[in-house]
């Protein structure tokens, strides 16, 4: 109810200050064209409903993706700010122990805070100790080269100390971080753990290559993000850095990513990758394209959200368990959504 | 999956394929795509179960008499092939046989073997965004295939349908109509839930489970085991024992046991168990002639092999 009478104040606000053009065909036309919705019922978005749809099966084995449309109270504009600044840590049903924006370039100085939330007293925090502890320079639990590994085990010792492990593991997320700053995509380093060698932006790149649609949509993003080949002789865009400690399926999970924004008419894209991740999976994308609307009396911005994750587990997972996967990950994917809308409510 | 192979072959050298279930093989065999890639590979999916029990010896009684002792084996091998029809619907097609062989004086009233050899035809179909269902029918042959006849043919049913909350949280429905058993229609409700980061209250039947993750890939647990059928004897399978009016009788064979046991991860795709404990009930009820054998409680071991490819 508190959400409801937030929601309209809002809308209230915004349409004194702006008059958006009505939601007609043309956000609907679009969301239509390169989207898996057939239909949107605006007055369930208005109402707080998160639409979804899982995504079908891909060539890719490891890929997994679903697709959400919702609707917020604030302009594209202020919706894409609120998505670049959000932070996950207040939603304690996220899980997500801690998340910083990075500088660019970044310090080390910028991860020294890790050890702080790495208590070993907390199961899903041990478990990560336990891999990292595990880490030799043959062998590696964690998504690392084995140069890496090697540097990691070596930096670690015998030592659990949480601060020892804090200090070593932003070492090693400051390099990557580093160098993706510098370099983009292409200089994103492989994990060596597994059996195979795998490329965490070829991933994404993969799943990708098989949404023709969302691909030809989000096509400018795409090439000036740097993830699609055909991007050169376009200006880079300049994303916003990230690194995160949170939980995944119950043991702690250390990422690095970057965010992306395009304006596109009166339109704004994002792009958010996940280009490291120490495990559970190996990369993920979430693009959002934001259109503005006017319905009924209310303004605000209609959502449209696709999720792609790649994880190693998948290429075994298939049949109903698959479809439980993907019913699951929207689940969670919704928990998410619903956080940020609630996070609206605050200036 | 060289492993998982040996031990289906060693259960056919030793115990021996009915005819049914290799026509049921067979069909599932030619069902199975073949030269497949890509997402179409992703669209197909095979599930094989392969279980081994021991129960030792234990009294049995009828109507509180002391009758005899016997011990038991029970195997079984299930292979389902999953293949996708659209986004929302999986056919499954499959077969499976299981047999449970009582050593037993020749003139007791439990019946050497109770055995089915049966097809698996269903679907699974995801309902709405957290709603999926399976329906699943095993028409086949359930008796003790002294002699196979139609009387031996039975079809239950199974309906499932599993309500996802989230990761951590399922709740499950289900429903099994034998219009032979002398419960025609038994429902079940049972949940997942896993309510902290190591430890799992899984209640689904027939293995409801308290389940603790030992690491990534070993899992210990507490659990329950329902085994049960209902089957028809032979045609004079009375005469032989002096009780003539179980000649092509129904029974009802329900077993229920309890231990620890562990579950091992060996491969992504690919699962051992063992489990070790105490049949606690068993019950060979010939409900229409109001006969009724129970024993009392046996130790078990049980190994299982679950493989998804």
């Amino acid at each position: 109810m508190v959400r409801l009478v937030l929601f309209l104040m809002i809308g209230v606000c915004c349409q004194v200050c702006v008059t958006p053009p009505a939601l007609g065909a043309d956000a609907l036309t679009a969301l239509k064209r390169f989207s898996d919705f057939s239909t949107i019922d605006i007055t369930r978005l208005l109402e707080g409903e998160i639409l979804s749809q899982r995504g079908s099966l891909m060539n890719f084995p490891n890929g997994i993706s679903s697709q959400f449309c919702f609707a917020t109270p604030t302009s594209p504009a202020e919706t894409a700010r609120r998505l670049r600044k959000w932070d996950p840590t207040g939603c304690t049903s996220l899980k997500v122990y801690v998340s910083r924006r990075l500088s660019n370039p970044c310090e080390l100085r910028e991860f020294s805070n890790l050890s702080l939330y790495l208590d070993p007293g907390h199961r899903p925090i041990k478990r990560f100790f336990d891999q990292t502890m595990a880490t030799s320079a043959g062998k590696s639990g964690p998504n690392l080269t084995r140069s890496e590994a090697r540097d990691l085990a070596g930096c670690v010792g015998k030592d659990a100390d949480p601060k020892t492990l804090g200090a070593c593991w932003a070492r090693l997320l400051f390099a990557r971080a580093s160098d993706f700053q510098r370099t983009g995509f292409a200089g994103t380093l492989p994990y060596e753990s597994g059996e195979t060698t795998v490329n965490p932006s070829s991933q994404i790149r993969s799943m990708l290559q098989e949404q023709v649609r969302i691909t030809r949509e989000f096509a400018p993003l795409l090439k000036r993000a740097g993830l699609v080949s055909d991007g050169e002789g376009v200006s880079p865009l300049r994303p916003d850095c990230f690194w995160s400690l949170f939980e995944a399926d119950h043991r702690a999970t250390l990422n690095l990513g970057a965010m992306y924004e395009l304006n596109v008419g009166d339109r704004r894209q994002l792009l958010s990758i996940e280009y490291y991740v120490s495990g559970t999976y190996y990369a993920s994308a979430t693009l959002y394209e934001i259109w503005p609307f006017r319905y009924g009396g209310r303004t605000g911005s209609l959502i449209w959200r696709g999720d792609l994750f790649a994880a190693p587990q998948l290429r075994f997972t298939k049949g109903i368990e698959r479809i439980a996967s993907g019913a699951i990950m929207i689940q969670e994917i919704k928990k998410e959504v619903r956080c940020f809308q609630e996070s609206l409510a605050y200036p | 999956m060289t492993d998982v192979c040996t031990i289906i072959k060693g259960i056919h050298v030793t115990k021996g394929f009915y005819p049914p279930f290799l026509l049921a093989l067979l069909v599932v065999g030619l069902a199975m795509p073949v030269g497949v890639s890509g997402a179409d590979s992703m669209a197909v999916s095979q599930e094989l179960d392969v279980t081994l029990g021991y129960a030792g010896r234990a009294t049995t009684l009828q109507d509180h008499r002391h009758t005899d002792a016997l011990s038991e084996l029970n195997t079984g091998v299930t292979y389902v092939v999953s293949t996708q029809i659209n986004k929302d619907l999986l056919l499954r097609i499959g077969a499976e046989w299981q047999r449970f062989s009582f050593w037993t004086p020749r003139d007791a009233a439990t019946p050497d073997s109770l055995q089915q050899g049966n097809a698996i035809l269903g679907f699974d179909y995801q309902l709405a965004d957290q709603w999926l269902m399976r329906a699943e029918v095993r028409p086949g042959l359930y008796g003790d295939f002294s002699r196979i006849n139609w009387r031996s043919f039975d079809a239950p049913l199974t309906l499932g349908f599993a309500y996802l909350v989230d990761a951590d949280l399922q709740w499950f429905f289900g429903l099994r109509v034998d219009v032979r058993s002398q419960i025609p229609v038994f429902p079940a409700v049972g949940v997942r839930w896993r309510f902290t980061d190591a430890w799992t209250i899984n209640l689904q039947l027939p293995e409801p489970r308290l389940e603790y993750d030992v690491n990534d890939t070993l899992q210990a647990y507490l659990g329950a085991g329902i085994l049960a059928g209902t089957y028809v004897v032979g045609d004079h399978f009375g005469d032989d024992r002096g009780l003539p009016q179980l000649n092509h009788a129904t029974v009802d064979y329900t077993e229920v046991r309890l231990g620890p046991g562990v579950s091992w991860k060996a491969l992504p795709n690919l699962t051992l168990e063992a489990q070790a404990g105490y049949t606690l009930y068993r019950t060979w009820d010939y409900f229409d002639q109001h006969i009724k054998l129970s024993s009392h409680p046996a130790p078990f071991l049980h190994i299982a092999c679950h493989a998804r490819f």
